[in-house]
């Protein structure tokens, strides 16, 4: 083979492979137009949903705002378009919380607990609104419901408050760092890598991530297993290393944090009260227990990295102590409670990660939350039959 | 390991690179090493063992019908050989299902509380290599074929893993010779066989698995569906069916191809078959060419005394075998013999047809051959309801439920509520089905580019209208080959014929 052909092969090659990447490309851009109204050209990301307000100190979901099946209506909400007034005779539930209530990847189109309410509930009178917001955190519950959410006249709230944002916020207030970290907009602070910036603006390398890891996950899940282990173990390494600087994690959540989260709690819910509106609190469901922390420590390793001050035995502390202060503010100030991290599993079949469900605990949990209004004497408008849900058999 | 796993990448990757690098003369061994890691990989022992035990034995026979002269004794090694593969088949495929049937005569005849239940085994890609070792024997006998000499030629010919699992059915005469004399990897070779791997790859993952996302909630649960969805989603399982058969067989081909091996063409365009008999010949065609030879012929002859109904019999009974083969079931049955029962009405009024044709002119029209073409389709799809349902009532509920439903049928056609639209998507956006035909529209254009290009019928499927493209051309058509494999699939279904 002489220089010449070698050559010639070579830029015959590049060419190929150049014209291959583009097309691919192009087709990611032109999938995500025509399916999900994305923009061509411009970037194209789930930060596109929520915006941080800078009067409010909160973000909050972006109006109309669409990512592949997530979709805000006008008023900034989860789903379709609702009007301010509501229909006499409906009474309107409004789900709060963070992403666990908004929607994750882990379940299907309508699969988030929110909409599996509305479906079991359809029959009846209720009106389900997911007014949640990935990465809202308890203190700024209050001011985003005055600002938003009392306007539409909710006659219920259900609140899922994620504990280890509280109890994050509470511990970063107490061991202020020099060092500031930029926010990913999310409301959650945690670093943001730049080569991941860089890749997510290349549409089909995001998609191409997600296939390979589907793919490889199929064929070898101890493998994958392994490499993320790895790779967590790192990342977490550098996020100690910037937020710690020398610090070792907490194992035990102090008392004081509890009983700042137990009065934010018991405020919100007294705030609520002031409104006329039933309030039902759950305690939040986490994958991980002490029963299965070396069953999948891909998984915790992947969750520590947003709450880097709690080792995982931290963070089971947080969880058990918070729920327990939700369901003693729940006692307290008599409002509708759903125990939900007792019902949901603790396995992957339930958690697609370590907080985020999947389409069988989202059912759990919406049927168990539907039981409960339509068995108080608070909430009930007419009589009501649950409607029968598609079986879950087999999925 | 499917055909669309990364495993599967990786092991042909891995196999072809060896194969590569390896001598000429080595080159059996390792595709039949590789050949039983690949079967070894489904965790099921007792197949490897099936797939050596029907090997040794074929092999055995084969030499011995040879080497005696007696007619009887060749009968006899013949027999031993037929029987000793139909056994391992029974015992791997069959039980189960006359367990079940020998349990339902007892309960309801003499013993009220018969269990003579038996878990079925994992027999993938059983019913394919006892066929090739039938065929192999009686090919001998018949003194079509001379037998393989080599142990190791002869093993690797029934277990060539791209044809392991779901066939084509090889004849020995097909495959012996090629692997004997088999070539450098070329090029040549390496491009048609990607080629044709991507393009069944593409029918599988992009459309036929879209596809089941349709059909399978309807046939799971019939009874929740009526008139309109019942009928659409058959001609969608049509569909689904030869998108993922042919699909696999493509990739099958493709994989084969790359080690320069040319399997046989399983499929030729069946949807525009003119009759039954011309599907038969478009469809499945290594297994229904090994029906015909193997089962058909020798029975025809058999009834011959029969004049008039010999043939008629003989296609009855050898499309009820054609229905067991596929599984063991009774929907199974019922659709072999419907597909019996078409070929021996064609059979018995041959002759009249003709007659009525001729008198109305229509001979050679190209309206009767789109009202052949028409009328097959719709014989073809009515039996694939008995094919798909999970039980004949199932079955018989999709048949009977559009014709006693007429009037519901087309009623929702007329009221204002547009209730038929969504009938028709079968719960579905409007869009997910638009798409999926546009797909169906795509891949049937560029099967008929394809026809016009390849200068062989072997060579469709390679795409070789490709190869004339500019090279920024051939990257882009890759690009998006590839992206909507990759990107647009519906998710890992398995194939349907695997279960056969």
């Amino acid at each position: 083979m002489s220089t010449l052909s070698i050559i010639r092969f070579s830029f015959r090659s590049n060419i190929a492979i150049i014209f291959f990447l583009l097309t691919i490309e192009l087709c990611s851009r032109l999938e995500d137009s025509i399916r999900y109204g994305a923009p061509f050209l411009g970037e194209y990301n789930s930060k596109r949903l929520r915006t941080m307000s800078e009067t409010d100190g909160f973000s909050r979901n972006v109006p109309n705002a669409r990512f592949e099946k997530w979709q805000n209506n006008a008023l900034g909400f989860r789903g379709s378009d609702i009007s301010i007034q509501k229909t006499p005779g409906t009474k309107r539930i409004i789900c709060l919380g963070a992403s666990e209530t908004y929607g994750s990847v882990f379940e299907g189109s309508g699969k988030d607990w929110p909409s599996q309410l509305n479906s079991i509930l359809s029959n009846s009178s209720f009106q389900v609104v997911n007014a949640s917001v990935v990465g809202m955190s308890l203190n700024s519950y209050a001011s985003y419901m005055k600002k938003y959410v009392l306007k539409i006249s909710p006659d219920i709230v259900i609140c899922f408050v994620n504990p280890m944002f509280s109890a994050v916020i509470y511990e970063r207030k107490c061991n202020t760092t020099p060092k500031t970290i930029k926010s990913n907009g999310s409301g959650n602070n945690y670093p943001l890598i730049s080569k991941q910036k860089l890749i997510a603006n290349i549409r089909c390398f995001t998609k191409l991530k997600q296939i390979l890891k589907t793919a490889i996950q199929t064929s070898f899940p101890q493998l994958l297993k392994q490499y993320q282990i790895r790779d967590n173990e790192n990342q977490l390494k550098e996020a100690e290393s910037l937020r710690l600087m020398g610090r070792s994690p907490i194992n035990t959540v102090s008392d004081d944090s509890v009983a700042a989260f137990k009065t934010e709690l018991t405020n919100l819910v007294v705030f609520l009260k002031s409104h006329g509106i039933t309030t039902m609190l759950s305690t939040y469901p986490m994958l991980m227990s002490r029963d299965n922390l070396s069953k999948y420590q891909e998984i915790f390793l992947d969750n520590r990295r947003f709450s880097v001050e709690f080792s995982e035995i931290g963070m089971i502390d947080v969880v058990d102590r918070y729920n327990s202060a939700i369901s003693e503010v729940a006692k307290e100030q008599r409002v509708l409670f759903v125990d939900s991290n007792k019902l949901v599993p603790k396995t992957t079949e339930y958690f697609g990660d370590n907080v985020h469900y999947t389409e069988r605990a989202s059912h759990i949990i919406a049927e168990e939350i539907a039981t409960q209004l339509i068995n108080s004497s608070s909430v009930r408008t007419k009589p009501v039959s649950l409607k029968p849900m598609l079986s879950l058999e087999g999925r | 390991m499917t055909f669309t796993s990364l495993t599967y990448f990786i092991f042909l990757f891995v196999v072809l690179f060896l194969f590569a690098i390896l001598p000429l003369q080595k080159r059996w061994v390792l595709l039949l090493v590789s050949s039983y890691i690949f079967y070894a990989y489904l965790n099921a022992p007792h197949l490897l063992i099936a797939l050596a035990i029907v090997t040794v034995v074929s092999f055995c026979c084969g030499l011995q019908i040879y080497k005696v002269n007696a007619p009887t004794l060749k009968k006899y090694w013949l027999w031993s050989g037929i029987i000793t593969n139909l056994t391992v088949l029974l015992l791997l495929k069959y039980l189960p299902f006359l367990a079940d049937n020998l349990n339902l005569v007892l309960r309801h005849t003499l013993i009220a509380h018969a269990d003579y239940s038996i878990q079925p085994l994992i027999a993938i890609g059983v019913s394919y290599f006892v066929f090739q070792g039938i065929s192999y024997l009686i090919d001998i006998y018949l003194e079509v074929l001379e037998p393989e000499t080599h142990l190791g030629y002869f093993a690797l010919s029934m277990s060539f893993f791209p044809k392991l699992l779901q066939g084509p059915i090889e004849r020995g005469e097909n495959l012996l010779p090629q692997l004997h004399e088999m070539a450098p990897i070329s090029v040549d070779n390496l491009r048609a066989g990607t080629n044709r791997f991507l393009w069944g790859m593409f029918k599988k993952v992009a459309i036929a698995d879209h596809l089941a996302t349709f059909v399978d909630p309807v046939y799971q649960n019939v009874h929740s569906y009526s008139g309109f969805s019942l009928v659409i989603a058959t001609y969608l399982f049509a569909l689904q069916i030869y998108f993922d058969f042919s699909g696999y067989t493509d990739m099958a081909l493709g994989a084969a191809r790359c080690f320069n091996i040319r399997l046989t063409q399983n499929f030729n365009s069946p949807y525009v078959a003119t009759s039954v008999a011309d599907f038969w010949r478009r469809w499945h065609i290594s297994f229904s060419s090994w029906i015909l030879d193997y089962i058909f012929k020798p029975l025809q002859f058999s009834f011959r005394d029969w004049r008039r109904w010999g043939t008629p019999l003989a296609l009855m009974v050898t499309f009820a075998a054609s229905g067991i083969w596929h599984g063991a079931s009774w929907c199974f049955v019922s659709w072999g013999v419907l597909h019996g029962f078409y070929l021996s009405f064609a059979t018995l009024y041959k002759k009249q047809k003709q007659k009525l044709c001729k008198a109305f002119g229509l001979e050679k029209s190209a309206i009767l051959k789109a009202w052949q073409i028409f009328v097959t389709f719709h014989l073809v799809c009515f039996s694939w309801i008995f094919f798909r349902s999970q039980s004949i009532s199932d079955a018989l509920y999709v048949a009977w439920q559009p014709v006693v439903g007429i009037q519901r049928l087309f009623s929702p056609m007329t009221s204002r509520n547009f209730e038929w639209v969504k009938q028709i998507f079968l719960g579905k956006a409007p869009q997910e089905f638009i798409g999926i035909m546009l797909l169906v529209v795509v891949a049937a254009g560029i099967r008929f580019l394809d026809q016009r290009t390849a200068k062989h019928q072997d060579q469709v499927g390679e795409l070789t209208g490709l190869a004339e493209l500019p090279v920024w051309a051939k990257g882009c058509v890759y690009g998006a080959i590839c992206y909507v494999i990759a990107f647009n699939g519906a998710g890992s279904q398995s194939f349907i014929y695997l279960q056969f």
